[in-house]
C-alpha cells in the first residue's frame, strides 16, 4: 500500500523540533543494549577474559554453557519452566474463556458481582494469600509438587485472564452468534464452534503474555517449589547465584543469567506487539 | 433457547473460574484476617492450638524499631520511586507520539526489560553495571575521567538503596510508559491542533492538555504502582543477598518473609505465623487507605472523547 504512494519527503524542520526527544530515546535504548550485549558476550568468554577486560579474545567459550546446564542443573530447571508455563496458560486460559464469555455475553444474577470480584483480585498483594495456601499445601503433603505450582499459578492467573478476556469477548460482534442461536446451535456449541475461532487474536495474545510472566514467576515458586528436583529457572539462578560468587565462577554465572532471560528474549523478538497488546488491554482497569 | 439450559450453560461455564477465585483469593484472604488475631507456632498448627490475642501482634509490631524501619523504606520506594519512574515514563511516552520515527521499535525496546525475569535483570546490574572492576559504569566513567564517579561504591551497604532503586525503576519505566502511550493516544488529535492554531506551544499543550486529560491514567497507575510496591521483595532479596539483609532496603514484604519462613542466615526468625499474618492484613489496609485516598482526590470526570 505504501509503496504506491510517494514517499513523502523528510520535514527537516519537524525532525529538528524532535531532536531532543530522539538523542533521549537512542540513549536509554542503547544503555540497554549494552545491558544485554555484555552479558551476553561474557557469558561467552572466560572468567580471566572478563577480569582483565579482554573478552572473547580465545574466541567463543560455549563450554560455559554446557556446565550450566549439566553442572549446574540448569537444563532440569528449563525443562521445569517449559511444564509449568505451558501447563498453567492452558490450564487459564482453559478456565478463564468460558467464563468470561459468560460474563461478557449474558446477564444473570451475580454477574456484575463476579466481575467486580475478579477486578477486585488484580489488586490483592501475593503476600495476602501464600500463608493459607502453604498451610495446606504442608498438610496435604503437595509442598514441592510440580502439579501443586500448575494448580496455583493456574488458579491465581484465572482473574488476570478473565478480566482481559472479557474486554476482548466485548469487542466481538454478536452477529455470527445471533445467526446461530436461529438455525438452533446449542450455546456451548456455539462457543466452541464459532466464539473460540472468533476470539483466536485475544487467546493467543494473553497466552503469551501469561506464558512470559509464569516463566519469569518468583515468589510462588520460592515458597512452593524450591526443592532441587522442582524449581523452575527463576528461582534456580537465585540459588546458583551465591555459589558462583564465592567460587569466582564469573563467566558460568553470566552464562546462567542468559539461559534464563534468552527464551523470553526470542519470543519477545518476534511477538513483541502481541506481548505490549496484553499490557495495555488488560493492565487498564477501565 | 430456553432459560434451563441456559443457566445450566451458565453455570458450567463459570464455576471452574469462580472456583479458582474461591480457593486462591477469598478463602486465603480471610484466613490470613483471621491469622492476625492469633499466636500460631507454627504455620501447620490446627485452628484449637492457636492462641488468641487480640490486637497484641499488631502492637508488638509497631513497638519493634526493625519493622517500623521497614514501612519508611516502603515509603521511600513508593514516593521517590513513584516520582522517577512517573518523570521518566511520561517524557518517553510524550516522546514516542510526538510523530518520531521508528516509534514501534523504540516502545518494544524500552519495555524490554520487562520481559527479563526480575532474577536474571537484577544479577546484571549487580554484578555487570554495577561491578567496581569491569562495570558499566565504571567504565564509562573512567573514560570520561570523572575518577570519583568511577571509584563509587554501588553495592557497598551505604549506596544499596540508591542503586536497587535505579536498577528497579529502570525496569518499572517501560511498563508505565505503554499505559501513558495508550492514553495519550485516546485524546483526539484535534484538540492538539486547534491549540496549535490558536499558537499555543508544545510544552503548553502538555500541561494544559495532555496533563488534564491523563487523569483517569494517573489513578489507574498510581493504583498499579501502589500493589507493585507494597509487594516489593525480589530486589531487596536479590540485593541483600551474601549479606544478613540490610535494613537500608528492607520491606514490609521482605521482613514478613524472612520472619515467617526464615533464611540461612537470617538472624530474626519469629516463628510466629500470626505475626506474619499481621504483617500481611498491615499491608493489605495500607493498600485499603491509599486506594480510597487515589479515588477521593483523582475524581472521576466521565471526559468522553
Amino acid at each position: 500500500m505504501k509503496k504506491n504512494k510517494t514517499v513523502p519527503s523528510v520535514n527537516w524542520r519537524k525532525e529538528a523540533r524532535l531532536l531532543p526527544g530522539y538523542i533521549i530515546i537512542t540513549l536509554w535504548v542503547t544503555f540497554t543494549a549494552f545491558l544485554i550485549g555484555w552479558i551476553i558476550v561474557a557469558s561467552l568468554s572466560t572468567t580471566k577474559e572478563i577480569f582483565s577486560n579482554q573478552m572473547l579474545a580465545s574466541g567463543l567459550h560455549f563450554e560455559n554453557y554446557s556446565y550450566v546446564w549439566v553442572k549446574g542443573n540448569m537444563g532440569k530447571y528449563f525443562f521445569n519452566s517449559v511444564i509449568y508455563a505451558t501447563c498453567s496458560v492452558a490450564g487459564t486460559v482453559i478456565l478463564s474463556a468460558p467464563c468470561a464469555y459468560a460474563l461478557s455475553r449474558f446477564k444473570f444474577f451475580g454477574n456484575r458481582t463476579l466481575t467486580n470480584l475478579f477486578v477486585l483480585a488484580l489488586s490483592v498483594p501475593q503476600i495476602m494469600v501464600v500463608l493459607p495456601l502453604y498451610t495446606i499445601a504442608v498438610s496435604l503433603n503437595l509442598l514441592n509438587h510440580r502439579g501443586t505450582l500448575i494448580f496455583l499459578y493456574i488458579c491465581l492467573n484465572v482473574p488476570f485472564c478473565t478480566f482481559f478476556l472479557i474486554n476482548f469477548f466485548s469487542t466481538l460482534s454478536r452477529t455470527f452468534e445471533e445467526a446461530a442461536a436461529i438455525d438452533g446451535c446449542s450455546p456451548i456449541k456455539t462457543f466452541i464452534k464459532i466464539m473460540f475461532p472468533l476470539a483466536q487474536p485475544g487467546l493467543i495474545t494473553v497466552s503469551i503474555f501469561l506464558f512470559v510472566n509464569i516463566w519469569n514467576e518468583f515468589f510462588i515458586a520460592m515458597i512452593f517449589a524450591s526443592d532441587n528436583e522442582t524449581r523452575p529457572l527463576a528461582y534456580g539462578l537465585y540459588s546458583m547465584i551465591q555459589a558462583m560468587t564465592t567460587t569466582g565462577k564469573w563467566a558460568e554465572l553470566f552464562a546462567s543469567v542468559v539461559v534464563v532471560f534468552l527464551p523470553t528474549l526470542i519470543l519477545y523478538i518476534f511477538l513483541s506487539e502481541k506481548i505490549i497488546a496484553g499490557v495495555t488491554g488488560g493492565g487498564i482497569k477501565e | 433457547m430456553n432459560s434451563k439450559s441456559k443457566k445450566i450453560m451458565i453455570a458450567c461455564f463459570t464455576l471452574p473460574a469462580t472456583l479458582c477465585f474461591l480457593i486462591v483469593f477469598a478463602y486465603p484472604v480471610l484466613r490470613t484476617i483471621l491469622m492476625s488475631f492469633y499466636n500460631i507456632d507454627n504455620i501447620v498448627s490446627r485452628m484449637s492450638e492457636w492462641q488468641f490475642v487480640g490486637l497484641g501482634i499488631f502492637t508488638e509490631l509497631l513497638n519493634t524499631s526493625l519493622f517500623r524501619q521497614t514501612w519508611v523504606t516502603f515509603l521511600k520506594i513508593w514516593l521517590f520511586g513513584g516520582i522517577a519512574v512517573t518523570l521518566i515514563a511520561l517524557t518517553m511516552a510524550v516522546i514516542l507520539t510526538s510523530g518520531i520515527r521508528g516509534k514501534a521499535f523504540f516502545r518494544a525496546a524500552i519495555y524490554l526489560p520487562n520481559i527479563i525475569s526480575a532474577v536474571a535483570l537484577a544479577n546484571m546490574w549487580i554484578h555487570y553495571a554495577f561491578n567496581v572492576r569491569w562495570g558499566l559504569f565504571h567504565s564509562l566513567f573512567s573514560f570520561l575521567g570523572w575518577d570519583k564517579m568511577a571509584e563509587f561504591q554501588w553495592t557497598a551497604p551505604d549506596n544499596l538503596f540508591l542503586s536497587m532503586m535505579i536498577a528497579f525503576c529502570f525496569g518499572a519505566v517501560g511498563y508505565y510508559m505503554l499505559i501513558y502511550i495508550s492514553g495519550i493516544e485516546k485524546i483526539p488529535a484535534d484538540i492538539y491542533e486547534a491549540a496549535r492554531i490558536d499558537g499555543a506551544s508544545i510544552i503548553y499543550s502538555f500541561f494544559h492538555i495532555t496533563l488534564p486529560l491523563l487523569k483517569g491514567v494517573f489513578r489507574t497507575t498510581m493504583t498499579i504502582w501502589t500493589t507493585s510496591t507494597l509487594g516489593f521483595y525480589i530486589w531487596s532479596q536479590m540485593f541483600s543477598s551474601n549479606r544478613d539483609p540490610s535494613a537500608q532496603i528492607m520491606t514490609p514484604t521482605y521482613y514478613m518473609m524472612r520472619s515467617t519462613f526464615g533464611d540461612m542466615t537470617s538472624t530474626f526468625t519469629a516463628n510466629n505465623a500470626g505475626l506474619g499474618a499481621a504483617i500481611c492484613v498491615m499491608i493489605m489496609i495500607v493498600a485499603v487507605i491509599v486506594f480510597t485516598a487515589i479515588n477521593r482526590i483523582i475524581k472521576d470526570d466521565d471526559i468522553t472523547f
